[in-house]
């Protein structure tokens, strides 16, 4: 159902693309012009046609460090500029696939801006929450001096690791889709943030399986896109003109697949929730006896 | 402070006086070594040691026969106590490194007797510390004792050393590692400096300098808790169950520079011998930690190719064992060489298809070469060491695995240490740069960028601006000068060069004079211009092409069309030498030249028969020190098609970092 709705959705998924796609171009802008002088009139660009060259490239990074440095700024606000814009996007997403028709545009802006605040909000305790988890990761670390160490050599190092990061991605996987069902109520439901929090929260605890199995779904089909980001980078000779217009276009191909694949969660996430969302019944002074 | 530079040590020194004390040592302490189990040497000792695990503390008496090479006597004797190091956070070296480590793991050594054995005299209250370097009174890792008899010029003295220790935790070269039941003792027992031109070399213990030290002839009793597996330089000669329950080993090396040894329970030793072609046959010895009991072939297989390598290209080694110990990850201790022992740490992230560990191995065996058995001093002229090990364990690298590097330190301080995260995302870009090989010397590249005018080669290591300038300089910028002196003199002749230094300076102290002398005589010519620009300059070089331009010109008359190339070249940096410069065609030939490259810049004109495609100066990578590798060639019409084809995957690896990061919405 999902799926399809994120299909039919399509104009979506080209909006999507596109902010993606202006974002990344003003990025790569200035880096662009930096590096064409050396690619187009040096010989190091002949080289970098059929391979990489790690001697310019250090170089080419220590001599232009001090723009780099002033670049880097500019491409954090750019990020979070990115991801707030993401925030709103998520509302009119996360609305328009739970309804059974087409959303128009307006109602998607409306929606995206209606419910940008409380997303916003269940962002930022998701981020506090992964920050948390990488401090545990740190704590990990610290108590390892001692006590892993008697582990790793009584029953190898792997076995360590394996549940370490077994536990941490399991935490991980938890954080991520209370986190997503939470933003979901926030998105779908009209009431307090507090109280669409614990009913996102409540949600996935009612409902373990179907939430668990849309995000593992998810995870599937976006790990897949990535590997198969590997595939031109490994197959395609990119070092005459049609080699690297097949790359330019296979590298089009996986945004959008990447893209397509995280509609497909928030879709797959919204029509769960839309279809077994927690009926909220409010007391009115006459029900009462 | 020079070292004295020349060739090979005697070997017979003081042997009666020695025969002498023998009598008096025996008497004298119940844990001495008898003293005509020492052999000949400078600096020779008989050391008799005990290890308490529980208190991690040792216990030793210590028998030096020195012998005063000066040719000026002597009323003083400098040594080493380097356990002071760690003795607080006030110390010579936890200063240099800012490191703050707890109380609780601080070490120090106590030298508790100090007696003449020539005349019977305790000298234990004549004992007083010296800082020669920085006048650090909290520092105590150099010590000099005031002798009532002075040590006259080729004469020898023998004195008998108690002293106990505390270790220290193993956070840098040696120490315990608490909760592993892991010792390795290096830097351990009072060591004495080097006296020259009547001068003591004997520096204090530096955060990143290495040692230095006199051959001599080593006899140690080790006393370890029974089940403790021992390795150490040298050889185990004898090994001897105590009723108390421990066990004391026997070890014996000659012409050794300094002596080390490692013991844990949980060590599984694995034995081989090495038979390289036309070599000597060398114990190999693995102390291997017993999680990684199955990688005792890959250790072996790299010493076997490093060994093979180092021998037949500079010499034989010429210890009859080699112990290589697999320290624990936490200790601090991953690689460090000692003679006839070093360690190298198996890393955990370490993956088949990098080569870390064969990088290490191979490094430490240069170690070996240039630190153990050439005697170079690690505070004064640390490149000797560290800037030759890296050429010639690079050299190593490249013929045996193709100049590979473990792709998570590919990029150095650079923006590719981002390579992890996006190789996890899959970024095109980086599942190419992944499979791009490094090959010898480009990896010195980055460090040495970093740190290119801070210190000259020459300069003492120790005077460092930090850390990273020491191994930017002493290793990174050696390591790309001796290719450049490569580059100059030719591979065969730098093949030469390097085999004729070992072979003349194994168990000497050579300097940069030294190695200098013989990179001339083997060139046959002078060299002075190369060592004052390289060795005691910070010039950079860059050479740029700066303009290219051709005209036609047509002989009506016969027919002919030849075409007038005018390249300009240019010197950006401040050393001047002689550089290729080469022309190429559009009909696949090209026109080679020369320029002397005094000036600032230059135009040569060229006469071909064919359009010119581009120029480039180097064109054989002779010069790896160009710190401007792109501007060394210019093409005369522009090429755009690179400039698609990455800007595209920069603009692709943006889109993939956005939809990373949006992932949070």
């Amino acid at each position: 159902m999902g799926s399809v709705r994120a299909f039919r959705n399509w104009r979506l998924w080209l909006v999507f693309y596109l902010i993606n796609f202006v974002f990344a171009a003003i990025l790569t802008i200035p880096i662009a012009s930096l590096v064409s002088s050396d690619l187009s009139n040096r010989l190091v660009g002949q080289e970098l046609l059929s391979g990489f060259c790690y001697r310019w490239y250090v170089e080419f990074a220590h001599g232009n460090a001090p723009f780099f440095s002033a670049l880097l700024p500019q491409i954090v606000f750019l990020i979070v500029l990115y991801i707030l814009v993401d925030v709103f996007l998520a509302g009119g997403f996360f609305t328009s696939f739970a309804a059974s028709e087409k959303v128009k545009i307006g109602v998607f802006l409306s929606n995206g801006s209606t419910k940008f605040f409380d997303i916003l909000l269940g962002t930022l305790i998701e981020v506090a929450l992964l920050m948390g988890l990488y401090k545990l990761n740190s704590l990990f670390d610290l108590i390892g001096g001692t006590a892993s160490n008697r582990i790793v050599a009584t029953h190898g190092l792997w076995r360590v690791g394996f549940w370490r990061y077994a536990v941490l991605l399991v935490l991980f996987g938890v954080i991520n889709i209370l986190s997503d069902f939470s933003k979901a109520a926030m998105a779908l439901d009209d009431d307090t943030f507090l109280s669409k929090l614990t009913r996102g929260v409540t949600f996935v605890i009612r409902h373990p399986l179907s939430t668990g199995g849309v995000y593992i779904g998810a995870t599937i089909l976006s790990t897949a896109v990535i590997a198969a980001a590997f595939l031109p980078a490994r197959f395609v000779p990119s070092s005459g003109e049609a080699g690297i217009l097949v790359e330019v276009a296979a590298g089009q191909i996986i945004v959008l697949l990447r893209i397509f694949s995280k509609l497909i969660f928030y879709a797959g996430e919204a029509v769960l929730y839309k279809e077994n969302q927690i009926e909220v019944i409010k007391v009115k002074p006459e029900m009462l006896e | 402070m020079n070292s004295p530079s020349g060739g090979k040590r005697g070997s017979n020194y003081g042997v009666a006086s020695l025969l002498v004390l023998a009598s008096l040592l025996v008497f004298s302490n119940p844990k001495a070594v008898s003293a005509d189990e020492l052999r000949s040497g400078v600096a020779n000792y008989s050391i008799a040691v005990r290890l308490d695990p529980e208190m991690h503390t040792l216990d030793a008496h210590e028998v030096l026969s020195w012998h005063n090479l000066s040719g000026e006597g002597t009323s003083e004797l400098y040594f080493h106590l380097y356990p002071n190091a760690f003795k607080s956070g006030s110390t010579t070296f936890m200063t240099e490194t800012g490191r703050n480590i707890p109380s609780s793991a601080y070490g120090w050594m106590d030298v508790t007797s100090f007696v003449d054995l020539r005349t019977g005299e305790n000298l234990t209250a004549q004992i007083r510390y010296s800082s020669p370097d920085d006048g650090n009174t909290h520092d105590s890792t150099v010590i000099v004792v005031k002798l009532s008899r002075p040590v006259a010029p080729g004469d020898s003295i023998a004195v008998s050393i108690d002293f106990n220790e505390q270790l220290p935790q193993a956070i840098f070269r040696g120490g315990y590692v608490p909760g592993r039941n892991f010792y390795m003792i290096s830097q351990w027992f009072p060591k004495i400096g080097v006296y020259h031109d009547g001068v003591w070399n004997c520096h204090q213990y530096h955060a990143f300098t290495q040692f230095f030290s006199d051959f001599g002839e080593y006899n140690v009793k080790i006393t370890v808790p029974a089940g403790y597996v021992v390795g150490a330089t040298g050889e185990e000669v004898d090994r001897k169950s105590d009723a108390d329950g421990m066990t004391t080993y026997r070890w014996v090396a000659a012409d050794v520079r300094d002596f080390a040894w490692t013991a844990s329970p949980d060590f599984i030793r694995v034995r081989r011998v090495f038979k390289g072609t036309g070599l000597p046959e060398t114990k190999v010895v693995l102390l291997l930690r017993p999680e990684h009991r199955a990688e005792a072939g890959r250790y072996f297989s790299a010493v076997d190719t490093a060994m093979n390598y180092f021998g037949s290209w500079y010499g034989s080694y010429p210890y009859s064992v080699l112990t290589v110990v697999d320290p624990p990850p936490e200790s601090g201790l991953g690689n460090m060489e000692l003679p006839a022992i070093f360690t190298a740490r198996r890393s955990d992230k370490c993956r088949e298809f990098d080569f870390s560990l064969e990088a290490r191995i191979t490094r430490e065996i240069g170690h070996q070469y240039w630190y153990c058995i050439v005697g170079s001093d690690g505070f004064e002229e640390a490149w000797l060491d560290q800037g030759l090990t890296s050429y010639s364990a690079g050299e190593v690298m490249e013929k045996s695995d193709g100049g590979q590097v473990p792709a998570y330190s590919f990029g150095g301080d650079y923006t590719l240490n981002l390579l992890p995260v996006v190789s996890v995302d899959g970024i095109p870009a980086a599942a190419i740069i992944g499979k791009t090989r490094i090959h010898e010397p480009f990896n010195s590249i980055p460090l040495y960028l970093k740190y290119a005018t801070a210190d000259a080669i020459s300069d003492y290591a120790y005077r460092a601006r930090n850390r990273g300038a020491y191994e930017a300089i002493a290793s990174d910028k050696a390591d790309l000068v001796l290719h450049t002196l490569e580059g100059v003199v030719g591979r065969s002749a730098m093949l030469e060069i390097m085999r004729n230094y070992f072979e003349e300076y194994r168990f000497g102290h050579p300097t940069a004079a030294d190695f200098r002398t013989v990179a001339e005589r083997i060139a046959g010519r002078d060299l002075g211009w190369f060592f004052n620009s390289f060795i005691s300059g910070t010039g950079t070089v860059d050479f740029a092409v700066s303009s290219i331009e051709y005209y036609r010109e047509t002989d009506l008359a016969i027919g002919t069309t030849t075409y007038v190339t005018s390249v300009t070249v240019k010197r950006n940096g401040e050393v001047k030498m002689p550089v290729d410069l080469r022309l190429s065609l559009e009909d696949g030939t090209s026109v080679d030249t020369l320029w002397d490259g005094q000036a600032r810049w230059h135009t040569v004109v060229l006469r071909t028969n064919s359009l010119p495609k581009y120029a480039v100066l180097d064109p054989e990578g002779k010069i790896p020190l160009d710190i401007d590798y792109a501007n060394n060639s210019l093409l005369v019409r522009p090429s755009y098609l690179p400039v698609i084809k990455w800007v595209a995957r920069v603009f692709n690896y943006f889109q993939h970092v956005l939809l990373v990061m949006g992932l949070l919405a």
